[in-house]
């Protein structure tokens, strides 16, 4: 047997550890109830972000899906913008020197093609060329043509000022010719090769009148094009006052 | 043995003092003599030179001292350093007839009289309105930016010789001031060497994706449609058909073109060669050969050949070599602290967005033309390039940040994207290559601080004023910088202010 000094010892230890143990065990359990809401978090989470790489795989493919229609919608907006119209430019007079001798450009466009015209001159003017210095163009001696070849880019847009708006780019044909009694620059029959950039702005029905413009800017490079780049310089834009026609710019979605 | 005349002569002098007198009247003589020979040749040493072969012009000679020939530059004579300094001489000339300045337009109006074709020489509004490039470009130095009495008014030059009385000058039209052309700010062209490589950079990359979305469509015969970005910029969104249209509807803040045009404040100028022979020609009437041909006077003046190609590529080298801005943190500890807080808010209210702090350049070696140059400007295709600048080879300047990779950080605080800056900023009439009046190209902020006023007119002679006036895109910035409390608009305004030339 043991000595009851011994007993009571070994009695007041086993106590002192039981009564020692009942906070640890506390805290263990409280610990252990954090570690499941943890693993139930975790759980939580990793099903939560499982979802929400479904959702961005799905939301991929519905920005795709609304691009591919956005696309096609754009697509079908550029086939029902078109337009038709003359501009009216003003050129110099041969004595004068004012800008006073009419010159009707007639253009008309669509989501296939556009084009350009100056079929010829009711009246002589000066001819303010890049190159060649003032040409004098006697009655009925001028002629330009452009028809695009290609449209590689366009973009409908609703501009600043409310109005719709539409660009296209591409490549075109350029026919510039000057028929004088004595020579003749350029050609009716032979084109040269040009980049373009038409700019066409809706501002409602009305035409010109409305606020509709049409403008055509050519890019001339000298080795492809010498004959209209001699004339016209690198870069022109053949605009006017729009005094006919009605420009027609779907709004874009 | 005397070394030196003086010093034989001393010696004589002594030995002449020490002889006896009866010596001296026949030395006298020779002293007298020894004089006469010495006075001769002081007089022969101070007679000038027999005159030599003059290079001197007599009379009035052109601005431009001497031009640069295309031969040399093709050649490889001349070197890049040669080629700057002439760009210098021409950057700073004080053009004259002789150069072939003058108006382009005169022959567009018809006016015999001498004493109106003499004032059509030069007209403040439809130009040609300066003398000098650096007439303009001042601040601080030659390349900088200019005064408000500086302004331009951009696009009037296709009025022949503005005067505001209908007459052929004016086109026949009623004009007024602000239908007749864009009045804007000069700004400075220090450290453009730089921004022209990184939308060369920015440029590449657009094409790079503009291509490979061609190349999909046509390979899945289904249209494309691809997020375009270049260096952490976004320009949108663009569409690539199989049949190689492309939809450029939500394209932003660049042209069709996909090029980034970072000069002139609408962003419409591809390199600085092409704003260079713009700028001539509308501004001084000089015209450059490689736009009307050689030997060719397009503007009727007697002169031809006003500024060869070498001429435009000195004048391109001298200001892609321009000094770089710095940005200049104070010693003060406390103006350093706003600075730095100014900073934060910076990016905190989203000024950063569009004044990008950085672009990150992968090649500093500027070539030149620059292969994207339009019709009109050589470029790659029609002019070798000849010249290859490191243009960081010496640089010390704190816009500058060398990475890891070996890129550079260029510290200018722009997106060389445009925006739209909303009402205030939309007061032009006419539109500048068919960029809208409100809609910008970012401003770059390094330097800003050495060349005020503020704002592409000018009208902003302070900061806060020019922050206050951004709109469009900028609304909510503007907003939240107006809703900050005074130190805190205060700590912007200092961070804005270590932005300078050295």
């Amino acid at each position: 047997m043991l000595k009851p000094k011994y007993t009571i010892a070994a009695i007041a230890t086993i106590v002192g550890i039981a009564l020692g143990s009942i906070p640890l065990s506390l805290m263990y359990s409280s610990q252990a109830n954090e570690i499941t809401l943890l693993q139930a978090s975790e759980t939580e989470l990793v099903r939560t972000n499982q979802a929400m790489i479904r959702q961005i795989a799905e939301s991929q493919v519905a920005e795709g899906e609304v691009d591919r229609l956005e696309a096609e919608m754009s697509r079908l907006l550029l086939k029902s913008a078109s337009g038709g119209g003359v501009n009216m430019k003003m050129m110099p007079h041969p004595e004068t020197g004012e800008l006073s001798v009419e010159m009707a450009e007639v253009f008309s466009f669509d989501g296939n093609h556009a084009f350009c015209r100056v079929e010829t001159n009711k009246e002589a003017f000066i001819m303010p060329t890049y190159k060649m210095g003032d040409v004098l163009i006697e009655k009925n001696e001028f002629f330009m043509a452009m028809s695009t070849t290609t449209i590689d880019e366009f973009k409908i847009t609703t501009g600043t000022d409310g109005n719709n708006k539409l660009v296209m780019t591409g490549g075109l044909d350029c026919f510039t010719e000057v028929a004088k009694a004595s020579m003749t620059l350029g050609s009716r029959e032979v084109a040269e090769y040009a980049s373009y950039k038409i700019e066409a702005t809706d501002a409602g029905f009305g035409g010109g009148g409305a606020g509709d413009t049409f403008e055509f800017t050519v890019y001339f490079d000298e080795s492809t094009a010498p004959i209209n780049y001699a004339v016209f310089g690198p870069e022109f834009t053949f605009t006017g006052d729009m005094i006919d026609g009605e420009i027609t710019i779907p709004e874009p979605r | 043995m005397a070394k030196h005349p003086g010093e034989a002569l001393w010696y004589r002098l002594s030995a002449i003092m020490l002889l006896p007198l009866t010596l001296r009247q026949s030395s006298i003589k020779s002293l007298m003599l020894i004089v006469l020979i010495l006075c001769s040749t002081a007089l022969a040493c101070s007679t000038p030179p027999p005159p030599r072969e003059s290079k001197a012009s007599f009379g009035e000679v052109p601005g431009i001292l001497a031009h640069a020939s295309n031969n040399d530059v093709i050649d490889g004579i001349i070197s890049p350093e040669e080629l700057i300094a002439i760009g210098e001489q021409i950057f700073s000339a004080s053009f004259n007839t002789l150069d072939g300045s003058g108006n382009t337009k005169v022959r567009l109006f018809t006016n015999d009289s001498e004493k109106s074709n003499l004032l059509a020489k030069f007209n403040r509004i439809s130009g040609p309105d300066a003398n000098s490039c650096a007439g303009c470009h001042n601040q601080p130095i030659p390349g900088g930016g200019g005064d408000n009495v500086a302004n331009a008014f951009v696009l009037a030059h296709e009025f022949p010789n503005v005067n505001f009385d209908e007459g052929a000058g004016d086109s026949l039209e009623i004009l007024t001031l602000t239908t007749t052309g864009n009045e804007r700010g000069t700004i400075s062209m220090f450290g453009s060497g730089l921004i022209e490589l990184l939308a060369r950079e920015m440029t590449h990359e657009l094409h790079i994706i503009r291509s490979a979305a061609i190349e999909e469509a046509q390979a899945t015969k289904q249209s494309v449609t691809v997020k375009i970005h270049a260096k952490g910029v976004s320009f949108g969104k663009l569409t690539a058909w199989p049949d190689g249209l492309l939809d450029l509807s939500k394209v932003e803040g660049v042209d069709e073109d996909l090029i980034i045009k970072p000069f002139s404040q609408k962003g419409v100028y591809t390199s600085l060669r092409e704003f260079t022979l713009d700028a001539m020609q509308i501004h001084h009437g000089l015209q450059g050969e490689e736009r009307v041909g050689v030997d060719i006077d397009a503007d009727s003046d007697g002169v031809a050949n006003e500024l060869t190609a070498a001429d435009i590529t000195a004048l391109t080298l001298f200001q892609a070599t321009l000094p770089l801005p710095v940005i200049a943190n104070s010693d003060d500890k406390a103006t350093y602290a706003y600075a730095k807080r100014g900073q934060e808010l910076f990016e905190t209210i989203g000024c950063a967005v569009c004044h990008k702090p950085y672009l990150e350049l992968h090649d500093p070696i500027y070539t030149e033309p620059n292969p994207y140059n339009p019709p009109g400007t050589q470029n790659i295709d029609s002019l070798p390039s000849l010249y290859n600048l490191d243009l960081l080879a010496k640089n010390t300047s704190t816009v500058i940040e060398t990475t890891e990779t070996g890129t550079y950080r260029v510290y200018a605080y722009t997106d060389l994207k445009r925006h739209n800056m909303g009402e205030i900023l939309a007061n032009e009439t006419i539109e500048q290559r068919f960029v809208e009046s409100p809609v910008w190209l970012t401003r770059k902020l390094w330097g800003i601080m050495s060349e005020p006023p503020f704002l592409h007119h000018g009208r902003a002679t302070l900061l806060d004023e020019a922050i206050s006036a951004h709109g469009g895109e900028a609304t909510q910035s503007r907003a939240d910088y107006l809703n900050l409390p005074e130190s805190a608009r205060i700590a912007i305004i200092e961070f804005l202010k270590t932005f300078r030339m050295p």
